[in-house]
């Protein structure tokens, strides 16, 4: 080292990010999560009030509706109501399990923070 | 540098967390729900047409018969009117249900405890067990209380602290209608439900024609229509 130099000192290891792969992807994504928050609070409901309490357009919610339900959180049931088209959706029991486990990581990240 | 770069991303990933976790107060969530589920006004309308047999029954036995059929079909009714007029406009929902247990043996409670509790006062007020025309005449405030329970109940489901001016109301006219000396014990009573039960009528009237005229009526549409571009 030279004289009067300045010592050398090791960049102090950065804590850790918590740990993100704990989060279901499906589930962490704005617009599945206020779907899933949604449908956990009742029992069923159909599209148009889901559009009407997310905010969440149609198309947005359709999409989105069609990966939850593939991966076995909602089950989708269309039939028509006085000549209408009517979408209900209702959580499976999986979702539910998973949606809990969700709000549970959640909760422990904040802890950890 | 490369801390205060680390420190920076953290920051806005923490924020991205917390406005998701906001998204899944499920509490505030379900409180909305059940606020929204009463905007329209129709619990309100029936809870009046009930009032208000219940008084005409009381003032006229005859009405007891009308006062029976309105009881079976006011369920009907509201389920009708919700068909027709609510759901198109807000959608459909099925609400999780209370355990009836618990639900039945809460109200029977505090209408016991409430019961029990007016009559020891009637009892320390008079010196001696109250007669049944004093027991008649302190029926408004005591159905003024059981308003006032039922709101308190509302509030804690719907988070709104204004559907406790309902419970304000119904006891300060409760108390207004057994302090007056009405020419009969019974008139009181008779009277009160009336009241309630035009308040009740007319404020779920407006309610719901407010509700009609700031809600359209919405279609759901299905994919082919979406893909076309047809969203009318």
């Amino acid at each position: 080292m030279g004289s009067g130099g300045h010592s050398i000192t090791s960049h102090p290891e950065p804590p850790a990010f918590p740990d993100a792969k704990a989060f279901d992807k499906t589930i962490h994504e704005p617009a599945r999560l206020l779907m899933m928050a949604h449908l956990y609070v009742v029992e069923s409901a159909d599209f148009l009030f889901l559009i009407k309490q997310t905010g969440l357009t149609f198309g947005n919610l359709s999409s989105h509706m069609t990966r939850l339900e593939e991966a076995g959180y909602i089950t989708v049931d269309k039939e028509f109501r006085d000549k209408k088209p009517n979408t209900r959706l209702s959580l499976t029991e999986s979702g539910r399990r998973a949606f809990e486990g969700y709000r549970e990581n959640m909760k422990q990240l904040f802890e950890e923070l | 540098m490369y801390s205060k770069v680390f420190k920076y991303y953290k920051v806005i990933y923490v924020a991205q967390l917390i406005r998701m976790d906001e998204k899944i107060d499920v509490k505030k969530i379900q409180q909305k729900i059940h606020r929204d589920s009463m905007r329209d006004g129709v619990t309100e309308m029936l809870l009046g047409v009930l009032l208000l047999f219940s008084s005409l029954m009381y003032g006229n036995p005859g009405f007891t018969v009308f006062y029976v059929f309105t009881m079976i079909l006011i369920n009907k009714a509201m389920h009708c009117i919700r068909e027709r007029y609510i759901h198109p406009r807000t959608g459909y929902v099925e609400l999780k249900r209370e355990e009836p247990k618990r639900t039945v043996g809460g109200i029977f409670l505090y209408f016991f405890v409430v019961g029990l509790l007016m009559y020891f006062v009637l009892y320390l007020a008079e010196g001696a067990l109250p007669s049944s025309d004093t027991l008649y005449r302190w029926i408004p405030t005591f159905l003024g209380l059981m308003f006032l329970g039922a709101m308190t109940y509302l509030r804690e489901k719907t988070g709104s602290t204004r559907i406790l001016a309902w419970g304000g109301y119904a006891i300060a006219v409760g108390l207004i209608f057994s302090i007056y000396g009405f020419a009969s014990p019974k008139d009181g009573m008779t009277l009160y439900m009336l009241l309630m039960g035009i308040s009740f009528l007319v404020v779920g009237f407006i309610k719901f024609r407010s509700f009609l005229t700031t809600h359209p009526v919405i279609q759901e549409i299905d994919e082919q229509q979406w893909e076309a571009g047809d969203t009318a």
